[in-house]
């Protein structure tokens, strides 16, 4: 939607790890916010759709499970670090370019949305197309 | 308009730094640099941060964060104008906090305003008596600090969330309950920074207009969402044409700017929302000199906090420059009335 979706994922955002590869993902909200935040992370590499179990948040040296995040709401994510993305891919050829496709949905937790009886925090989401090699 | 030269104090400008929300993002950002710059270019007297955003650990931040700050404010002689907190009502998942929990989490944001010299704190509330007495208690046991609730599009002084906290306000009775307008309720036309937006993105020229035509009727809000969903689709829009189409109605408020007179007795803080400045230096948007008007007559001399949120739709401009030219056309306009 606006100019800090192209911050999402970055050039040099690709990493190689020893057992798959690791994303580093910066947020296209202008503050920080807490990890319940962290409703959608929708990733595909190539074509091939992430499940949820391989994947790990690391975000101030703590790692998270997705399950985890749910209970996040005293763990931060500071609006200018890069939350790790790292997932479990044996055999990810770090020699060879990467298609990404990437959906960021962070529950906005002060703007409430919906009728009355039924607020929820508005979905401000953000998605990221592009080619990356590992840096 | 009833201000007299000489005797009257005028407004005094500031910025909040949520103006330079891409800036921050740049190589080399820390917060001491940009309130430098601030001080440098003459942004201020005003200076409003948003705790999330420039601190890290907000609300729990050092006493050597604390003093490092008011150190700076009077170094640099900028005065701390407002600190813009978060009621994060939606924090935990698949439930919204009740109000002892919307109590204890604000109550560490206010005590941090307080001992960072702001005067007055601004975010959202419960609008219950039970949470603005609570508030109420908070505020008085941190130096008296104000608080300003936010009154931004889509709500405006007469929409029915605020008409019911003005009457909560009136029966609690204390004089740290006030309001902050937001000059996004009261625009005349939809930001031309938008249009560009739309365009650059493929909206065709004809969901523009319908757009346009939307934005610009005498038609309630549910009315207009209806006409978008009913309209929209056979122009072409996709879901995110239309996500965007409701975006703008949200952004940007109708208001007629003369009726923030019926909460003046109330304001403690101004937030100089805007979206651009055009080649002859006028806002394409917003009437300023009729807002202006309001808060002379009123005898408001808090600060007028210019918020720049054209970085929502484009980074081809910088924020810096978009400050200094609204400050600029402030200075002339309060120049003009006050000599009117």
């Amino acid at each position: 939607m606006g100019p800090l979706d192209k911050d999402v994922v970055r050039d040099d955002a690709l990493h190689a790890t020893g057992d798959g590869f690791a994303l580093d993902i910066r947020s296209h909200w202008y503050r920080s916010l807490p990890l319940t935040s962290l409703v959608g992370l929708d990733l595909s590499v190539d074509g091939e759709q992430v499940p949820e179990q391989d994947m790990t948040i690391v975000v101030n040296g703590t790692s998270f499970t997705v399950p985890q995040l749910a209970d996040g709401y005293d763990d931060w994510w500071y609006v200018l670090d890069p939350l790790e993305l790292r997932v479990r891919k044996p055999g990810f050829d770090d020699a060879q370019p990467h298609h990404i496709e990437f959906g960021l949905g962070l529950a906005i937790p002060y703007i409430l949305v919906g009728p009355p009886d039924a607020r929820q925090p508005l979905l401000a989401a953000s998605h990221t197309s592009r080619t990356l090699t590992c840096q | 308009m009833t201000a007299t030269s000489t005797t009257v104090a005028l407004p005094k400008l500031g910025i909040t730094l949520f103006s330079l929300t891409l800036e921050m993002r740049k190589p080399g950002y820390t917060l001491e640099g940009m309130i430098d710059r601030v001080a440098e270019i003459g942004l201020g007297p005003g200076l409003e941060i948003v705790g999330f955003q420039s601190l890290r650990g907000y609300p729990h931040v050092s006493a050597e964060v604390v003093s490092a700050f008011r150190n700076q404010c009077e170094r640099t002689g900028l005065e701390p104008s407002a600190m813009s907190m978060n009621l994060d009502l939606g924090i935990h998942r698949g439930r919204l906090l009740d109000e002892d929990e919307a109590l204890d989490y604000i109550e560490p944001q206010i005590v941090l305003s307080h001992q960072m010299g702001f005067p007055v704190c601004k975010a959202s509330v419960i609008p219950t008596r039970l949470f603005l007495e609570g508030l109420v208690r908070i505020l008085e046991k941190n130096g008296g600090l104000k608080f300003g609730y936010e009154v931004h599009s889509p709500m405006a002084v007469d929409s029915p969330d605020i008409v019911q906290l003005r009457e909560l306000y009136e029966q609690i009775g204390s004089p740290l309950l006030g309001f902050t307008p937001d000059f996004s309720a009261s625009m005349h036309s939809v930001p031309p920074s938008l249009i560009g937006a739309w365009r650059e993105s493929g909206m065709s020229r004809e969901l523009t207009e319908l757009a346009l035509q939307v934005w610009n009727s005498d038609t309630t809000m549910p009315e207009k969402f209806g006409r978008f969903a009913a309209e929209a689709p056979a122009l072409g829009a996709t879901p995110a044409d239309l996500g965007k189409l409701q975006m703008m109605l949200t952004m940007h408020g109708r208001q007629d700017p003369r009726r923030w007179s019926e909460i003046m007795d109330r304001v403690v803080h101004v937030h100089a929302k805007f979206y651009g400045i055009d080649a002859n230096g006028d806002e394409p948007s917003i009437d300023n000199a009729a807002i202006l008007d309001v808060l002379l007559d009123a005898g408001y001399a808090g600060y007028i906090s210019s918020e720049w949120e054209g970085h929502a739709y484009t980074d081809a401009v910088s924020g810096w420059d978009l400050v200094a030219a609204q400050h600029k056309l402030f200075r002339k306009l309060l120049g003009e009335q006050a000599s009117a």
